[in-house]
């Protein structure tokens, strides 16, 4: 498989992700996170913003990733093997669209909590992104994962 | 001579309870429609499954064209309908089948998804959610996505089973106008019936082994007599076997009045008799 046939059934998996998002209640559930975050003012019980940064992130990954590849996509996922697609490029793709709704929401948790705390949205996005890096290899070792688990159930 | 389609020699697969495929052969060409007959757990889907590629064969080869069944290239070309399909509820019938394209044509899907909505009969319901699909939509729509990008075999899982005769019919025609355009079917479904208007070939399949092959309309035709006796028989007389209510009789070789004259002559007491044709078991065993 070419590069180019990789990255084009990589983003092939926008299709999926984007109707996802538009018809489930995926938005309403990673809007109230965001607005939960900003709203906890963890800051004023002497919390951290890089902790209330982390949990966000995660709960946002987790969130994310139930819907786009929860038991259900992952049945539907199977038929799309039928057809000829690499299951890394599918792998990769739908975790590149989780970290990418989780780091939105990170980010906007970020600056809205900073922004309550009064430190600035520029410290808010420093959080987020430290975050980020701290996820970086968490998602890289779920696409390998992943990727390894659909490769050993298709022939 | 032709090149086959799919040929499976010698295909045994073996699951937790035993061998579920014991030395199945076959070849299907272009433009033929081949049915796998068979009782429930017969090996049907398995077989499917071997010749589509999707499971891997445990002896024997499987091969479509000249590759290898499992080889990724082969999902170019073989279109894979399964039994119990399960789709993403959240598109519509057009996003799905545009979704898939993407991985069949560079580019813009939508003559390929047109082509398979044509072949289908699903221009009515393409922008239709498949959360509110009803079965013979799904049904149709499992077609389309096995015939999307133009795929030269198709390999499909009791499509036409529990299906309502008109639209069972109207199905079968869809599958022959395929055939004549060169493509090789290979189906499966529980009964004759479902299969009798399209197949060219039926595979009796029992026990994971082919029983019988034949055109569906000479395994039809194959009928018993079934003898309802007042007393039960001691002994079943040459030519018939014991049933719970009184004899059977096997009318390959004999008619039914000469099957009746035989149970006069050994002085059974015929209360009622009926002429029906052979089930898929007795198809299998015969």
């Amino acid at each position: 498989m070419t590069t180019f046939l990789f990255l084009r059934q990589t983003l092939a998996e926008w299709k999926p992700v984007s109707v996802l998002v538009r018809r489930t209640r995926l938005p309403f559930w990673l809007s109230a996170l965001t607005l939960g975050a900003v709203a906890l003012g963890v800051l004023e019980d002497g919390g951290s913003l890089p902790t209330l940064i982390t949990s966000v992130a995660l709960l946002a990954t987790f969130t994310s990733a139930a819907v786009l590849a929860g038991p259900h996509s992952g049945r539907a996922t199977a038929m799309t093997l039928r057809h000829p697609a690499s299951p890394i490029a599918l792998a990769t793709g739908r975790w590149l669209a989780v970290s990418v709704l989780a780091g939105l929401v990170t980010v906007g948790a970020a600056i809205g909590a900073a922004w309550q705390a009064e430190l600035g949205w520029r410290e808010g996005v420093g959080a987020a992104v430290s975050a980020g890096w701290v996820a970086l290899p968490v998602v890289a070792s779920g696409v390998l994962v992943t990727a390894a688990w659909w490769r050993r159930r298709t022939p | 001579m032709i090149p086959a389609a799919i040929s499976l020699s010698r295909v045994t697969w073996v699951g937790r309870t035993g061998r579920v495929l014991d030395g199945v052969d076959a070849e299907i060409i272009p433009g033929e429609v081949v049915a796998v007959v068979g009782a429930t757990a017969s090996g049907k889907s398995t077989l499917l499954r071997v010749a589509a590629g999707i499971t891997r064969a445990h002896a024997g080869t499987a091969r479509v064209g000249s590759w290898n069944a499992t080889d990724t290239r082969v999902r170019k070309i073989v279109g894979f309908a399964p039994q119990d399909p399960a789709w993403l509820a959240a598109f519509t019938v057009r996003e799905l089948l545009e979704y898939w394209g993407r991985f069949h044509v560079r580019g813009n899907p939508s003559a390929a998804v047109r082509d398979a909505l044509l072949v289908a009969g699903l221009e009515a319901h393409a922008d239709d959610p498949i959360s509110r699909a009803d079965a013979p939509v799904r049904r149709r729509l499992a077609l389309a996505q096995a015939v999307l990008g133009g795929r030269r075999v198709l390999v499909l899982d009791e499509l036409l089973t529990g299906l309502d005769q008109a639209l069972r019919q109207e199905l079968a025609w869809r599958l022959e106008s395929r055939a004549a355009a060169g493509v090789a079917i290979l189906l499966s479904a529980g009964s004759l019936e479902a299969v009798e208007r399209v197949a060219t070939r039926v595979l009796v399949l029992r026990q994971g082994r082919v029983a019988r092959v034949a055109a569906p309309s000479a395994l039809l035709s194959e009928r018993v007599l079934e003898v309802i006796l007042d007393r039960p028989a001691l002994a079943a007389p040459f030519g018939f076997r014991l049933t719970p209510f009184g004899l059977q009789a096997d009318l390959s070789r004999v008619t039914p009045e000469a099957a009746l004259a035989t149970c006069r002559a050994h002085r059974l007491a015929v209360r009622a008799s009926h002429v029906r044709s052979k089930s898929l078991e007795e198809l299998a065993v015969s």
